[in-house]
């Protein structure tokens, strides 16, 4: 990982087509603003890990017949 | 189009996130008419995901497809897009939720799907209730298993 440190202000360009820029710092929050090409995708870390975890939760061993009889009772409910 | 794809193999090409390494499922629907979809891991059968329509329950959902997305999926029509969203079953069932801010986005004709992850300012929980407008008991959901 490469460390770099930045006053506001700065910016770090990445593979010549992604520019992150400090644009304010106050206390512990950083704003930083990213430039990049539209197909570039950009997410907080903790979102990305909120549907890795959801995934995970979500996923079942039931087979199609254990699910179609929960849906069943489900449905009697 | 659900029907397009009843038994056949799709390719999420990894997307799954957590599950990485897990590119080939095999598409079952409950049942025809049913919003519920099985997807199965083809190299490990204990990896499976519970996904429904998601307009079934939300007919105000809606996304973007990007640019970049259409490439990769090679969709080039609307017709051809089929999209499940991942359920998270909870006891009692009525209580699960569904994923919709990780679409799954599936092109029927070359069955290559992606799971995409919507931009922050699209709103979307990924534990919404699925029970929240009452579609089940408007329309019901029941399948028929078979025996044993």
């Amino acid at each position: 990982m490469l460390i770099v440190a930045r006053k506001k202000g700065q910016s770090i360009i990445v593979n010549d087509e992604i520019e992150i820029l400090i644009t304010s710092i106050d206390g512990d929050q950083v704003k930083v603003g990213i430039k990049a090409p539209a197909e570039v995708k950009i997410f907080r870390k903790e979102v990305l890990e909120a549907i890795e975890i959801n995934n995970k939760q979500s996923m079942t061993s039931m087979s199609l017949n254990e699910i179609k009889k929960l849906l069943n009772n489900a449905q009697s409910e | 189009m659900f029907k397009d794809l009843h038994e056949k193999t799709i390719d999420l090409d990894g997307s799954i996130r957590g599950f990485g390494d897990k590119r080939f499922f095999s598409f079952n629907m409950v049942e025809e008419g049913n919003p519920f979809v099985m997807l199965q891991c083809v190299d490990d059968e204990q990896i499976g995901f519970l996904t429904a329509d998601p307009f079934y329950f939300f007919a105000d959902y809606c996304f973007d497809l990007s640019d970049g997305d259409k490439d990769k999926l090679g969709i080039e029509s609307t017709d051809e897009v089929l999209v499940l969203n991942i359920v998270t079953i909870r006891n009692p069932f009525h209580a699960s939720t569904i994923n919709l801010l990780a679409p799954i986005v599936i092109n029927s004709a070359t069955r290559k799907g992606l799971q995409l992850v919507l931009p922050s300012n699209s709103h979307y929980d990924t534990a919404a209730p699925l029970f929240a407008n009452n579609a089940m008991e408007r329309k019901g959901f029941a399948a028929h298993a078979d025996r044993g």
